[in-house]
């Protein structure tokens, strides 16, 4: 009845009838939607839409001067296992295949021993169940992600990825404690720990908000705050010599049971850059690590090398030269009721000051020392002052040991103190502290202080640079440095470091051994002694670049242990590491050739930019410019044609006779699919050039 | 009719959107805003597809971050001389580390 009526209404009557339904809907719907948003207990509150999301900040990086990673932040994964989501049926089908899986990637079990791990797993229902012994890095969860029952994700398969992150060093422990390390509570060493600030950036935050599918996406107009990402630091370190310097040390070390440690340190002459630092410390089962700075941390009687100081003093304070004789007499002098005795058996007899410096006689050194400063021991104090032997470095990195000189005020001074510092005693200083002397002297007089940090930079742009710094104009007088340089070329020559003597190049440097104080005393009541063994020079001797020190420390020994025949082979083999990559040193390295301007060279295609750059840096001739872009070039022996290569959407270009590079660079921008093989030229490819293809197409490419 | 109900009947009887209301001289207008609205919308659509996809992307940039940081680690360990060397000696290769620098050739014009 109600539709007869309705059917004979006037069109605005029904209009308006269904006009009153839809308000009545749009009424009931507002109400709804008020009592659901504001009334009902179980409403979804800003909670459970809006969440904030913390933003880490990326760790910087540190790397080497050449801009290779020594140390960053990688990801790494946990994985656990839910055994309750993978049916039986499914699991007992492919547990061999899972079992497999685990063993090749963690290889710390057995495919067995995981088949019964998971199928005991699976028995107990566990929801939780860690999968392996460590955390494992991005390609090998890939290769777990594969595996039968993983490949079904997280919610049929079970497996569950927590995300972690370490600090990796790429190379090993290589500079490892010079790179250092920091703890979650902020404790540590190194870079790592000194640049903490710098490093670990700024954290931020955004809203999220909950959409669609359980996405969370950000919420614009929402507080948020942008994270500040670390800066990455440079450092001096080269990581070819920083290899060479750890290898020989450690190479060294095993050679005898009788080393506790030793250090091993490579600085740039002009600059004062540390290019190698290796500190190895034995541990309680007899292998060495990274674990105690000898190299600026350990401050100790430096022996014989400090007789470059006693050389530099004498002749600058003109009480002897190179040539001036002196007795060392049958190898033992009594002085103030003490023995000073050399190593030679029967001594050296008369000698000169270079020979006495090339022998590294104790006697000679204490003879003229005492005879020149004895009234006044403590000009010849103020003069070892002078030289900055013991000036506080500063050092860029944390950890800097303190060096000191023995004064005639000081109540330890006796009598035979001013005989022992001529030959190295009475002076603490640490290995960085006496490279620090010898590479003044490397410098013509100018010392430099030591640094790791070269700069910081933020996505690879420099942020603040250091430079090198001058801690003293220069430390004696030009021909003092000449005559210095002159008798530590001698010591390698005709003295006690010939092991680094080569007829390629000069090395300069003066070996140094010493007795280690144990409780004060250099012997203790069984006779034991601890020793150090030294070698300090730079190379090449005619226009120095790097210089060096090599220090071995002993455990207690009875035996004799010397800087020549110990620390001088580690110098030696660093050095030649070093001089075969430096073929600048050697003029015999660089061979001139007349260039045939005549004959043109094979050119492959490419960029006619950089080609065009290629041929006008090398040959000094540029090829007719007729086309910019993509060009294949044709050449015979007197001239080169060059044609430009058509790249058209959706269409195969021509790359024969491109290299590699630039034809995977091309094809893969065009958005294809490409699969080579060989190496060298494009000689062939598929599909061939003008064919039309679409966006992934699989391309091969030929090369010889 | 009396106004009250006049005006009752116009406007919840819908009659102020028929031709004897004064909107439907103002269809235009009202289409242009119903445009606006539905362009909003679709905006507002797109933008959160961006949105949406600006995190996948996010996201992919760190797995491939990842997988590039793992694979240039392991490159970099390989470098190293001394590694070079065990690989080398593996396969029985007769190559040796070099004694002499590399040589420097420099071309002179004729």
């Amino acid at each position: 009845m109600f539709f007869d009526k309705f059917s004979n209404m006037t069109m605005l009557e029904k209009f308006r009838y269904i006009f009153v339904l839809f308000l009545f809907l749009a009424i009931v719907a507002v109400f709804r939607i008020a009592y659901l948003q504001y009334l009902d207990k179980d409403r979804i509150s800003t909670d459970d839409i809006f969440k904030r999301k913390e933003l880490p900040a990326v760790r910087g990086s540190i790397l080497s001067h050449d801009g290779k990673l020594m140390l960053v932040t990688i990801p790494t994964y946990t994985l656990r296992w839910d055994s309750t989501l993978v049916p039986d049926s499914l699991f007992k089908k492919k547990v061999d295949s899972i079992a497999r899986c685990l063993s090749d990637i963690y290889k710390d079990k057995s495919q067995a021993e995981y088949k019964k791990i998971l199928i005991t797993a699976k028995k107990k229902n566990e929801r939780y169940f860690k999968l392996g012994n460590r955390n494992i890095n991005y390609s090998e969860l890939q290769q777990i992600k594969k595996a039968p029952v993983f490949r079904l994700g997280k919610f049929k398969g079970g497996l569950i990825t927590i995300e972690n992150s370490i600090r990796k060093n790429p190379y090993g422990s290589l500079a490892s404690r010079t790179i250092g390390n920091i703890n979650s509570i902020g404790e540590g060493t190194g870079i790592e720990h000194t640049y903490d600030k710098i490093l670990k950036g700024e954290g931020g935050f955004c809203t999220t908000k909950r959409t669609v599918g359980d996405n969370w996406i950000v919420a614009n107009g929402e507080p948020s705050k942008e994270p500040i990402d670390g800066m990455d630091i440079r450092t001096t370190l080269d990581v070819y010599i920083q290899e060479a310097c750890e290898r020989e040390l450690r190479y060294q070390l095993a050679q005898s049971d009788i080393f506790e440690g030793g250090t091993v340190i490579v600085m740039d002459v002009s600059t004062g850059a540390i290019r190698g630092i290796s500190n190895l410390f034995k541990k309680r089962d007899g292998t060495f690590d990274e674990s105690y700075n000898f190299a600026f941390s350990h401050p100790t009687e430096p022996g014989s090398t400090l007789k470059l100081a006693s050389l530099i003093s004498l002749i600058e304070d003109n009480k002897a030269d190179l040539d001036t004789p002196v007795d060392a007499g049958n190898g033992v002098w009594e002085y103030k009721g003490a023995k000073i005795s050399d190593t030679h058996r029967g001594g050296y007899g008369m000698l000169t000051l270079q020979t006495a410096f090339e022998k590294s006689s104790n006697i000679a050194f204490a003879k003229l020392v005492t005879g020149a400063y004895e009234s006044s021991p403590d000009i010849y104090v103020s003069r070892l002052h002078n030289m900055k032997l013991v000036e506080r470095l500063d050092l860029d990195v944390e950890g800097e040991g303190i060096a000191s000189i023995i004064s005639p005020d000081d109540k330890s001074w006796s009598g035979t103190t001013l005989a022992t510092l001529g030959y190295g005693y009475g002076v603490t200083l640490t290995p960085l502290h006496t490279l620090t002397f010898y590479n003044a002297i490397a410098n013509n007089g100018k010392m430099v202080k030591p640094h790791f940090i070269e700069s910081f930079e933020k996505d690879g742009r420099v942020v603040q640079e250091f430079k090198p710094q001058t801690v003293s104009g220069s430390i004696c007088s030009r021909e003092t440095i000449k005559k210095a340089k002159t008798a530590m070329i001698g010591v390698v020559n005709n003295g006690t470091g010939t092991v680094c003597k080569d007829a390629r190049y000069q090395i300069a440097g003066k070996t140094g051994t010493a007795r280690v104080s144990i409780n004060g005393r250099y012997e203790d009541p069984n006779g034991y002694r601890k020793h150090q063994a030294s070698f300090a020079g730079y190379f090449p001797a005619d226009d120095p670049k790097y210089s060096c020190i090599v220090v071995l420390y002993s455990g207690l020994t009875k035996a004799n242990f010397y800087g020549g025949s110990w620390a001088a082979p580690i110098f030696k083999r660093i050095a030649d590491k070093i001089y075969a990559v430096n073929p600048e040193w050697n003029s015999t390295s660089v061979r001139e050739c007349e260039s045939n301007k005549k004959i043109m060279p094979i050119i492959n295609s490419g960029k006619a930019e950089g080609i065009d750059f290629a041929c006008s840096s090398l040959l000094h001739k540029t090829l007719k410019k007729s086309h910019s872009g993509w060009c294949k070039y044709t050449s015979d022996s007197l001239s080169t044609t060059t044609e430009p290569i058509i790249i058209e959407k959706n269409m195969m270009p021509d790359v024969t006779s491109m290299g590699l590079k630039d034809a995977l660079y091309l094809l893969e921008n065009e958005g294809y699919r490409v699969t080579f093989h060989g190496h060298g030229k494009v000689y062939s490819q598929n599909p061939p050039a003008g064919t039309q293809l679409t966006k992934n197409s699989n391309i091969t490419i030929y090369l010889k | 009719m009396s106004a009250k109900r006049r005006s009752l009947s116009f406007y919840i009887g819908g009659e102020f959107l028929s031709d004897k209301g004064n909107l439907i001289k103002y269809w235009k207008f009202i289409f242009y805003v119903f445009f606006l609205v539905v362009l909003y919308i679709s905006f507002h659509y797109s933008m959160r597809n961006i949105q949406t996809q600006i995190s996948d992307n996010e996201k992919t940039i760190r797995t491939l971050r990842s997988e590039y940081l793992g694979k240039y680690s392991n490159l970099l360990y390989s470098s190293q001389r001394v590694e070079i060397e065990k690989n080398l000696n593996e396969i029985g290769s007769t190559l040796v580390p070099p004694d002499e620098p590399p040589v420097i050739v420099k071309l002179k014009r004729r």
